[in-house]
């Protein structure tokens, strides 16, 4: 499969050269600092609905006053950061360019970030044994380990999660197929 | 004489020793902190003498702070909050095949700092806890500013990256119920959201799984965990020799640890972010700071352990805890029959002196106790290393179940991992986001509160002379290198 490939993403702007690495400075501070205002944006829309707080008469700071606080300065950073993109011509490399994201390694990226989503879901079904033998079985595969090996090394790994977090740490997993 | 001889009789000795080696074992673990170690322990040491029972605690406490070092050192994952400010430079010098010997200097220092800081405990805690005793509301909103800008200023790169950093994690912190109104903010009607994000859980994810995420986007090489390239041999006498070159290092953030961690609320993460932050600003490579220098071990890991010494000042003095630790301890001492405050020297006195001297004597034994540690945690990174990303895939998820057992804080994790990820690749400086959450409900509470006694008037916020002291500081904060530049000129 292409999308396996070891070689370096480019045919998105997005990822070129280098992937996220190779992303400029310029971009960088550009899409921080959209997200700084709109995150500030977003406290004082949201915040707006929280009640004053009022003691005998008297006006106190209350729920909304430390986060409307923290957005202010977030916004004006915010700004800083967009103006200083824009102000700034020359674009330069960030420090991470050589951290290179490859196609294989993003693929990796995701299914990680998926295979957490699911694990939940999967101990739920399965139970908290066969799941997490499952679920270090898929991950070794993924980052390179034969699958025979993946499940011995799993098998290890999931009988010593067991022993210390059940057994020892009495911490309640669902169980399923394994009621001991 | 009485309680060395009983501090030093088996019956105290032995349950001494399996504390301690059971609070290497979870303070190494990613995701069970130092305080999750106390807390375990203490049903255990229901049914002991209270001289045994606090030995324990002290045991476990003190190793565990130092275990979380050695995840923070080989996977640039903090074992412990307090293990933090360890990574900046332990990593790096792992990275550069220096891991067993950031680790073996770590080792030494730690027990030195403890040693230091039970000194300091034992000769100074009188006045100190009585200073600590007249900070209010604005003191302790200072103090948490001063935090936060340590934090921002140490971070590397961009200052204002970091401070936007901080003032994220302040925002985080403002998650959950209003403490004085009980009303719910940025809940989205979530139950699970009412207490607040989970501190550990997003510490995991933006530590741990950005790593591993970090780690698994680039070629099969890229998948090698640094640590395993090296004999990973405690070299303890090469760590020895290079703490006696820098043994001004050591006494000096050792100080501070202990100063810091007699501020109650500020415990051993702050004191080994702030020490570590002066070494910086103070050392003439403050700009190699960062990349794996010995100072940069040196001051976090002699703070961290020496703090825990100052944490006691309050708790055992004034009955005040001096972080989630010694909280949980002043509940057992209750347990126990034992009520902490100034009348417990008197009532108790062969007692309090025994935990002094037990105190002393877990330094030595931490040595020895953690040599073994390291040795047998190197045997876990010994694995291949794609097995070892899976395993601490799993570890951080079930660590970050095992705090609150809550499916949801899997979740929180996930996606502070991603934010880390992201933030690494536009860098934003994670440090400074991980303190603002810790002091987000102190700054955010005493200033209210402080707000509030005043009617609105911020001028007692500037005119109390500890409050000016702060002030005072974050200004060298954050000028310090161009005071020192200045400085230089002039003379």
């Amino acid at each position: 499969m292409d999308i396996l490939n070891n070689e370096v993403i480019n045919s998105p702007p997005f990822f070129k050269r280098g992937g996220l690495g190779g992303f400029t400075m310029k971009v960088k501070d550009l899409s921080y600092g959209i997200v700084l205002v709109i995150i500030s944006i977003f406290v004082f829309i949201y915040g707006s609905n929280f009640p004053e707080f009022v003691v005998r008469g008297n006006r106190l700071p209350g729920p909304k006053f430390f986060p409307f606080l923290i957005s202010f300065l977030l916004l004006i950073f915010g700004l800083y950061f967009i103006i200083r993109s824009l102000l700034i011509l020359k674009t330069s490399k960030s420090n991470n360019s050589v951290e290179k994201v490859t196609k294989k390694g993003l693929v990796r990226v995701i299914a990680v970030i998926i295979g957490i989503s699911f694990y939940v879901p999967l101990i739920n079904l399965i139970g908290f044994k066969i799941g997490t033998f499952v679920f270090s079985t898929i991950m070794m595969s993924l980052f390179g380990i034969k699958i025979f090996k993946s499940m011995l090394y799993s098998l290890i790994l999931t009988i010593i999660i067991v022993i210390i977090f059940e057994k020892i740490f009495l911490i309640p997993f669902p169980q399923k197929f394994f009621p001991f | 004489m009485t309680y060395l001889l009983t501090a030093l009789h088996p019956n105290v000795l032995i349950p001494l020793l399996l504390s301690m080696f059971f609070g290497i074992f979870v303070g190494g673990m990613p995701g069970l902190t130092a305080t999750m170690a106390v807390a375990l322990i203490i049903p255990i040491t229901y049914y002991m003498p209270p001289l045994t029972a606090l030995a324990m605690i002290l045991g476990a406490s003190f190793s565990s702070i130092f275990a979380g070092d050695i995840p923070a050192t080989f996977l640039r994952i903090p074992g412990t909050p307090a293990s933090g400010a360890a990574v900046l430079d332990g990593f790096e010098m792992t990275k550069k095949g220096k891991g067993a010997l950031a680790l073996s200097l770590d080792l030494i220092c730690s027990a030195t700092g403890g040693i230091i800081g039970v000194l300091l405990l034992i000769l100074v805690a009188p006045p100190l806890a009585k200073l600590a005793l007249k900070f209010t509301n604005y003191e302790y909103f200072w103090l948490g500013i001063f935090g936060l800008s340590m934090s921002a200023v140490l971070s590397r790169g961009n200052l204002m990256k970091g401070l936007s950093s901080a003032l994220l994690g302040l925002l985080i912190s403002t998650i959950g119920l209003d403490i004085t109104t009980g009303y719910p903010r940025f809940t989205f009607g979530t139950i699970e959201l009412m207490d607040g994000i989970g501190f550990i859980p997003a510490m995991i994810g933006l530590f741990g799984i950005s790593e591993v995420l970090k780690r698994v986007q680039g070629t099969e090489k890229d998948l090698e965990l640094p640590a395993i390239n090296e004999k990973i041999k405690p070299s303890l006498l090469t760590a020895f020799k290079i703490m006696i070159k820098k043994f001004f290092v050591v006494i000096k953030s050792a100080v501070i640890g202990t100063f810091v961690g007699a501020l109650p609320g500020a415990g051993a993460d702050i004191a080994a972010w702030v020490s570590y932050g002066v070494e910086k600003k103070t050392s003439k490579k403050s700009d190699e700071f960062g990349t794996g220098v010995v100072e940069g071990v040196i001051a976090p890991t002699s703070a961290n352990n020496a703090a825990l010494g100052g944490t006691w000042i309050p708790a055992l003095v004034f009955g005040i805890p001096g972080d989630t630790i010694t909280a949980i301890v002043l509940g057992a001492m209750l347990m126990y029959g034992l009520r902490p405050g100034p009348l417990i020297f008197q009532e108790n006195g062969d007692l309090v002196n025994g935990l002094f001297f037990i105190a002393i004597l877990i330094q030595f034994l931490l040595v020895i106790v953690g040599y073994f540690g390291i040795r047998a945690y190197t045997y876990f990174l010994k694995m291949k290393t794609s097995v070892v990303l899976a395993a601490v895939i799993i570890f951080s998820i079930i660590g970050s179940y095992a705090i609150r057992n809550s499916y949801f804080d899997i979740y929180i994790m996930l996606i502070f991992g991603l934010i880390g990820y992201l933030f690494e690749k536009i860098d934003v400086p994670l440090a400074p986001m991980i303190l603002g959450i810790i002091l987000g409900p102190m700054i955010e509470n005493n200033l209210r509160v402080g707000l509030t006694k005043t009617n609105g008037s911020l001028i007692p916020f500037f005119t109390r002379p500890i409050s000016i002291t702060f002030i005072v500081l974050i200004f060298l904060v954050f000028f310090s290198s161009y005071i020192f530049r200045l400085l230089k000129k002039l003379f």
